[in-house]
């Protein structure tokens, strides 16, 4: 019997949608890292109450643009490593513990049968995806523009502040905080964070 | 036959977990996008190394709030455009 040749998918297509894991404390897993509960339980403040806007009115200083308040700086920078620090975990960033796979810690069961084109999970941006036991939804339809076109090279060009280093224009304030809401809110819904 | 009308779960409930790709070389998608391999093989600094407490040292700047060092707004804006690109590329964001 030959290999099916198109992508895989995992689902039989229920009308409420698909979730992985049924609650936050089951384990899943990511390129071959080994499955982990839901790996952040703190929940984190919201940059933004919706996508697309910053919360954050970005300070007028003379050289550079930064935060208004202590605050606003700090949840950004806890946001951005709670998202890091869950897509790691999870194998879907590189930097977690790749471990091994054995067959004698291959213990929990793999929801793919290997296709080289790859596994899609949800077939359609409009179908309903949960993780760790939140409702399914569809995918967040708002666009962000990309802060750098590769991830080694900023857009920013830093700003020259003598006591803060901040960004050089409030358009890359506006832009970082709208990423980093609109990433939030896309795993929170998800349920791959709180 | 009538089509089950609960969430399906994907897994059949193994204590140990569920793991989708074996490898990070193995292609996975979201949302009908092509399947990748993981996007990012890089690996990034940690803006935090703890997910409560920041690395940054905010300075206290008159006007606005910004970072103590290049080194910590390098680690931040590489960061989130890592995130962004991983999420982007798995189709977990538009």
């Amino acid at each position: 019997m030959t290999q099916p040749t198109e992508y895989e998918n995992i689902s039989y297509n229920a009308p409420l949608g698909v979730f992985d894991g049924s609650a936050s404390t089951k384990k899943l897993g990511f390129y071959g890292v080994l499955p982990v509960t839901r790996p952040i339980t703190a929940s984190t403040n919201d940059i933004s109450t919706t996508v697309g806007q910053s919360t954050s009115t970005a300070g007028g200083a003379t050289t550079s643009w930064g935060f208004k308040s202590q605050v606003e700086l700090t949840n950004l920078i806890t946001a951005v490593s709670t998202m890091q620090l869950t897509l790691k975990a999870l194998g879907l960033m590189a930097g977690g513990v790749d471990t091994v796979i054995t067959r004698s810690n291959e213990t929990y069961e793999l929801l793919d049968y290997g296709s080289t084109d790859g596994a899609q999970i949800g077939k359609i941006s409009t179908a309903l995806l949960g993780f760790y036991g939140v409702t399914p939804v569809a995918r967040l339809v708002t666009t962000t523009a990309n802060i750098s076109t590769t991830t080694t090279v900023s857009l920013s060009t830093i700003g020259t502040a003598t006591t803060t280093w901040a960004f050089a224009t409030v358009t890359e304030v506006a832009a970082i905080c709208t990423v980093v809401s609109t990433a939030q809110m896309t795993l929170k819904r998800l349920g791959l964070m709180v | 036959m009538a089509q089950p009308l609960e969430n399906e779960t994907a897994g059949y409930n193994s204590s140990d977990g569920q793991m989708f790709g074996n490898a990070s070389t193995k292609k996975i998608a979201f949302y009908g996008a092509t399947p990748v391999t993981r996007p990012i093989t890089a690996s990034t600094n940690n803006v935090s190394t703890a997910t409560t407490v920041s690395v940054s040292t905010a300075g206290v700047g008159l006007a606005a709030w910004g970072f103590a060092s290049q080194v910590e707004i390098t680690n931040l804006v590489t960061g989130v455009s890592t995130v962004q690109k991983t999420l982007k590329d798995l189709g977990l964001m538009a």
